[in-house]
């Protein structure tokens, strides 16, 4: 190698690390700007919400959260049923009638459990996860979707 | 099988990749003055740069690197300002814990969002560092002559981009809504007040007899929309011209400065058949004069690398001061704006300070008629050295690019003068004053309440 | 080219330093430690770690609360044995079966205030310079009660400093100079129907004890309860619960409030039973009076044992010194009778109410024992050192506040100019300010022996002053100045030049309204610029034109009065004439 050459390599050398380091930096800053955008603060309902078992209904009765948009349902003395009331159809809040539930935009019909009966929803009402918190507390999650009949053991 | 697939594959991969290649960047990556060329005009960005610059550009000593890091620092504040805006709500609603939106945003940036307070802190220190690195720029074009013959006009659009730029940072100084802000642009829109026609500018930039919600979102549009795009227009006017005014202003003999060696500026293969590529010398036939023509062309030294590498290098140091800055000092944040309580003293932004004492002296020659005869004389100060030359039939030549020339010794002492004075005033009114614009002694703690 | 990269490389290194320092910064959040350990504790295996938050509605909008990120516990009974932050939160109202505040929907902020958004300690609790409402922690938590609650005359439970608080403010007189709505409607002070919204716990906390301390020009008493740490922090915290937005209007309040309007207890016969509890403040029955004179004012009972404040002049001996008509009128409208008095209107009192005042003041009487008879010395520290001080120099333990101030006898150029009025001054009082005329309680024997007792303690010093002597001219007269008419006689006072002459030569001290504060008057010490427009000063039968004449002419002796002989006898007569005409009694 020559001296120039090894002028250059080390030259080469040099700028190469410092526009990795800058590389380096814009990862960074596009890591960091990616969690300066993510939300911190919700101004809206929020996803999961507390409730405390002492709360809970009674075998046959219901617990309505209109806000949060979920009925809670007691199946047996050991068993919770969390169903959300968002229409599966396009978000509609469906309303609770006596053969199950009604969705007053499209008409979309579900049965008591959330299965659909008749309108154009293409799947039944989500049942929610419900989990146990320190302090004799539930929370459930209104984002989540579980499969049908998941009771909830309480 | 699929090996042998893969070694039929690789050429024509090869080969695309290098025709995709192509579609992008269009020069080789050899040393010759054709590549060299094509790097700079080849690239939006770049070509703002003359291909070839005088050596004396590449010196440290020649610009001060004013102009340049007042450019990278606004480009850092349109950074961080966008950032900003996601997060800002220009309102003085009051929530339930009694204190207003845009107050609350800023607790939110400070509180809860991620990089939130160093956002702000970059915003917030570059601002103030832009409006200080613009003097130095005013101070420098000045003292070297740099606005004489051709780059009068330049000057003026100069002044302009100026003058944007602290309104940008007197506007954006509201939007926090807290008792320094609040109280800094109140000060500074009193001093409107005395300006004849300052009522109606005040009431035309405020919406309302006072400061309040309808002059937070003026403040806003003004500081966010409005005043960057024409910022962003004047600066590149301001480039244009620099590049149609002959780059940088030079004393006709440079042979006396120490400039960096041809060997120091990258290596250059001459693939031509002819030993010179300064086609532009045919140039010289046609009638009329052109800036470049009496270019001194030995000392001109391509762009790339040096100069670009060395802009790069202001660029990263920029960014690595304020960051520094940034980590160390937090932006400051006082307590809620209320009308009711004026903070004790209420000073405007440094940058007014100057003018705000100026103004404890006498209100409208202080700060008015005193302020304005400078701006109005400094923003036409080329067509005034212009107009007494022609008066007095002086025939100068070119004096410019010399730091304190002994030929322009009137004008710099009447520059360094009002440049100094106007620097003390700041400094009087920064730290020597106290509660009721009373002299104190910045070294002295003063008691107070709360 | 090599160097420049070299320098390239250090930028970067620094930018890119300082740039992953400020994100490193953030990315493990000082609440995940209580998260691990609160876990653990509970033997929970699925806790989440994240920010936990709760939105409160109010009708102002959305309250953000996540200080349960951190504290855990709050809302769980099995935490009472952890450490904090994680620990349960005490009852709230204690000894209810159950609590009727549900932590997991009104949060803590509400209560706590300090800065509910925030996930960092220091930043949370608002223990930063600027914040408006620092973390208020135990009892100091009863302030926010009345955010939501509204407080009449009934009580709340778990309120009780609170409550304490608002008793306190009418036990302590607080209600007499300052305005809280529904409560009391004092002028003398700045309204604090919003003190809670304005002033943080600490900023309050300092004003009462040392009132001056955020208001250089306060007048408000320094009580000599303010040691009292229990009182001051109910006081304090009663006073950060006024608030004017509240987060729940009248008719959505929760329960636990009683609307009433806040009642009195009211006196029915005038007796001195009901004075003396009035002066103290007491309560009657269960409904509390509106009086506590004795903050202020003390007396001595038969005994001579001193109780009460030191604010404003004692008064053992008013009964006897003053009318009950004088009293009566005192307590109702005070300026009447001293003009520049602190002392603020009690005007909510009824007849009965200040009858008895005046019944009680009147049954005090204590009078220095006259056997063996009393020396000089113990007469003035009995009747006069009070205000006069120990060392006669008007500096006594209640002068602060007083206004005029008592005089100051140190001054040998007073006492060796105006001894003879002094004997007049004991025996009548003097109009318009504290000094009461004491010809009732002291005998003639007892004024000579304390006007000897005053002059000799500057004797040796008086010798050295001799006092002109000049007499008022009366028009006609020729003029003393004569430098431009020879022949120019004295005509009688002009008003309209007499304010002239008065805005020109007076006013730097006495005021453009004559009232004694002009801009000089700040930087006097003692005594300060009379206020001339103190009507019963300039009104009673000892200050005449010519005292008015030789004051101005010749200035007030050992006081900061200066000698005016550069105006002219003219231009005195006009300014006595324009003094007379705004002190003139119109009634």
């Amino acid at each position: 190698m020559t001296q120039s050459d090894k002028m250059k390599r080390r030259e080469f050398l040099t700028m190469g690390s410092s526009l990795g380091l800058l590389g380096v930096a814009a990862a960074a800053t596009g890591g960091a700007v990616f969690k300066y955008l993510m939300p911190v603060v919700t101004y809206g309902t929020p996803k999961k919400f507390k409730i405390p078992k002492s709360d809970l209904p009674d075998v046959g009765d219901e617990l309505l959260f209109s806000d949060q948009k979920v009925v809670l349902r007691r199946h047996s003395d050991t068993e919770m049923a969390a169903l959300s009331l968002v229409c599966t159809h396009l978000g509609c809040t469906v309303n609770v009638v006596e053969t199950g539930f009604q969705c007053p935009c499209h008409g979309s019909q579900y049965d008591i459990k959330g299965t659909v009966v008749g309108g154009p929803a293409p799947q039944s009402l989500a049942w929610l996860t419900v989990k146990p918190l320190p302090g004799n507390y539930l929370e459930i999650d209104t984002g989540s979707r579980l499969k049908e009949n998941s009771y909830f053991k309480v | 099988m699929g090996m042998a697939k893969m070694q039929q594959l690789k050429p024509v991969l090869h080969e695309f990749g290098r025709k995709v290649y192509s579609t992008v960047i269009r020069h080789g990556a050899d040393n010759t003055g054709l590549t060299k060329s094509k790097i700079m005009f080849g690239n939006l960005f770049l070509h703002i740069q003359p291909v070839k610059v005088h050596k004396r550009t590449l010196n440290f000593k020649t610009t001060l690197c004013a102009g340049l890091i007042t450019f990278y620092l606004f480009l850092i504040l349109v950074g961080t300002g966008v950032l900003l805006m996601f997060h800002y709500v220009p309102s003085t609603h009051v929530g339930p814990d009694g204190l207003p939106e845009a107050y609350q945003r800023m607790l939110n940036l400070r509180s809860n969002v991620f990089w939130g307070v160093f956002t702000r802190n970059m915003h917030r220190w570059a601002a103030h560092a832009m409006v200080a690195m613009m003097i130095l720029h005013v101070f420098r074009v000045f003292v070297t002559g740099s606005y004489r013959r051709p780059r009068e006009f330049n000057w003026v659009i100069g002044m302009i981009c100026g003058i944007l730029t602290v309104v940008l940072s007197y506007t954006g100084y509201l939007l926090p809504w807290d008792q320094l802000a609040y109280w800094g642009v109140k000060v500074g829109t009193e001093i409107a007040k005395i300006a004849p026609g300052g009522e109606i500018i005040r009431g035309i930039l405020l919406g309302d007899n006072e400061v309040g919600g309808e002059a937070l979102i003026r403040f806003y549009v003004l500081h966010v929309a409005l005043l960057p795009t024409l910022l962003t227009v004047f600066i590149a006017i301001h480039f244009f011209r620099i590049r149609k005014d002959g780059g940088l202003a030079k004393p006709d003999d440079t042979s006396g400065d120490k400039l960096i060696p041809q060997s120091e500026c990258g290596e250059v293969r001459n693939t031509s058949v002819f030993k010179s590529a300064r086609s532009y010398q045919l140039v010289e036939i046609v009638k009329g004069t052109e800036p470049k023509v009496n270019e001194e062309v030995n000392q001109m030294v391509f762009s790339w690398p040096k100069l670009m590498v060395r802009e790069l290098i202001v660029f990263v140091l920029v960014l690595a001061v304020l960051s520094v800055i940034s980590l160390a000092y937090n932006a400051p944040l006082e307590g809620p704006a209320d009308p009711a309580h004026p903070t004790n003293p209420s000073k405007a932004p440094w940058y007014f300070l100057g003018l705000q004492e100026l103004v404890s002296y006498h209100a409208l020659f202080g700060g008015v008629i005193l302020p304005g005869l400078l701006a109005g004389l400094l923003l036409v100060a080329p067509y005034i050295e212009i107009f007494v030359e022609t008066l007095f039939g002086l025939k100068r030549g070119n004096i410019s690019g010399v730091y304190f020339g002994k030929e322009r010794l009137l004008e710099n002492s009447l520059f360094m003068t009002i440049f100094i004075a106007g620097i003390l005033f700041i400094i009087i009114g920064s730290l020597f004053r106290g509660a009721n614009w009373e002299f104190v002694y910045p070294w002295i703690p003063t008691p107070g309440g709360h | 080219m090599l160097k420049d990269y070299r320098i390239l490389l250090a930028a970067c290194v620094i930018a890119v330093g300082a740039m992953l320092l400020s994100i490193a910064k953030l990315v493990t959040p000082g609440y995940k430690a209580h998260q691990k350990a609160y876990a653990k504790l509970t033997g929970s295996t699925d806790f989440e770690i994240g920010v936990k938050q709760i939105n409160v509605e109010t009708k102002a909008g959305l309250l953000v609360d996540r200080c349960t990120t951190c504290h855990l516990g709050a809302a769980n009974a099995d935490a009472a044995a952890f450490d904090q932050p994680l620990r349960t939160h005490s009852e709230i109202c204690p000894g209810l079966a159950e609590q009727p505040h549900d932590l997991n929907k009104i949060g803590c902020s509400i209560c706590h205030e300090g800065n509910g958004r925030a996930i960092d300690e220091t930043d949370a609790h608002g223990h930063f310079k600027h914040w408006l409402s620092p973390l208020l922690v135990g009892r100091e938590a009863q302030a926010s009660c009345a955010k939501c609650h509204y407080m009449g005359a009934g009580t709340l439970l778990g309120a009780e400093t609170y409550l304490r608080g608002k008793e306190l403010f009418v036990e302590k007189v607080c209600y007499a100079c300052h305005t809280i709505r529904g409560l009391s409607d004092g002028k003398s002070a700045p309204e604090l129907t919003d003190a809670g919204d304005k002033f943080t716990l600490a900023y309050l906390k300092e004003s009462i004890v040392v009132p001056t301390a955020n208001l250089a020009t306060s007048t408000m008493p320094k009580f000599n309860w303010t040691q009292e740490a229990d009182t001051i922090a109910a006081l304090a915290i009663f006073l950060k619960g006024q608030r004017l937005n509240k987060l729940r209007d009248e008719a959505s309040a929760p329960i636990g409030m009683l609307a009433a309007e806040q009642t009195f207890a009211s006196v029915i016969e005038p007796s001195v039973a009901a004075g003396e509890a009035l002066f103290k403040g007491a309560f009657s029955g269960h409904l509390q009076l509106r009086g506590g004179c004795i903050n202020c004012h003390a007396v001595k009972n038969s005994e001579g044992l001193v109780q009460g404040g030191e604010n404003g002049p004692e008064l053992t001996y008013v009964g006897r010194a003053r009318s009950a008509a004088y009293m009566a009128s005192h307590i109702r409208n005070p300026k009447e009778d001293a003009l520049d008095t602190i002392m603020p209107p009690f005007r909510h009192l009824s007849d009965t109410e200040i009858d008895s005042l005046v019944l009680y003041l009147q049954s005090l009487d204590y009078t220095l024992p006259r056997t063996p008879e009393p020396t000089a010395q113990a007469l003035f520290s009995n009747y006069c050192m009070s205000c006069h001080g120990q060392n006669l120099d008007g500096n006594g333990s209640i002068a602060a506040l007083l206004d005029p101030l008592p005089r100051d006898f140190t001054a040998y150029q007073f006492v060796a100019s105006y001894k003879d009025r002094f004997v007049n001054s004991i025996r009548e009082g003097v109009a318009g300010g504290a000094m009461a005329p004491w010809q009732n309680i002291l005998t003639e024997e007892e004024i000579e022996s304390l006007v000897t007792y005053i002059v000799s303690t500057t004797e040796d010093r008086q010798s050295r002053f001799v006092r002109m002597d000049v007499s008022l001219p009366k028009p006609g007269d020729p003029e003393r100045h004569r430098f431009r008419d020879e022949t120019r006689t004295l005509e009688a006072g002009d008003i309209t030049s007499g304010q002239d002459a008065f805005q020109k030569f007076c006013a730097s001290c006495h005021g453009m309204l004559a009232n004694g504060k002009g801009p000089n008057a700040y930087a006097l010490k003692h005594p300060l610029p009379r206020d001339l427009i103190n009507k019963k000063f300039l009104n009673q039968s000892s200050v005449t034109d010519e005292r008015l004449y030789r004051s101005i002419l010749l200035g007030v002796a050992g006081t900061p009065m200066p000698s005016h002989d550069h105006l002219a006898d003219q231009t005195i007569l006009d300014i006595i004439a324009y003094l007379r005409s705004i002190s003139r009694d119109t009634n």
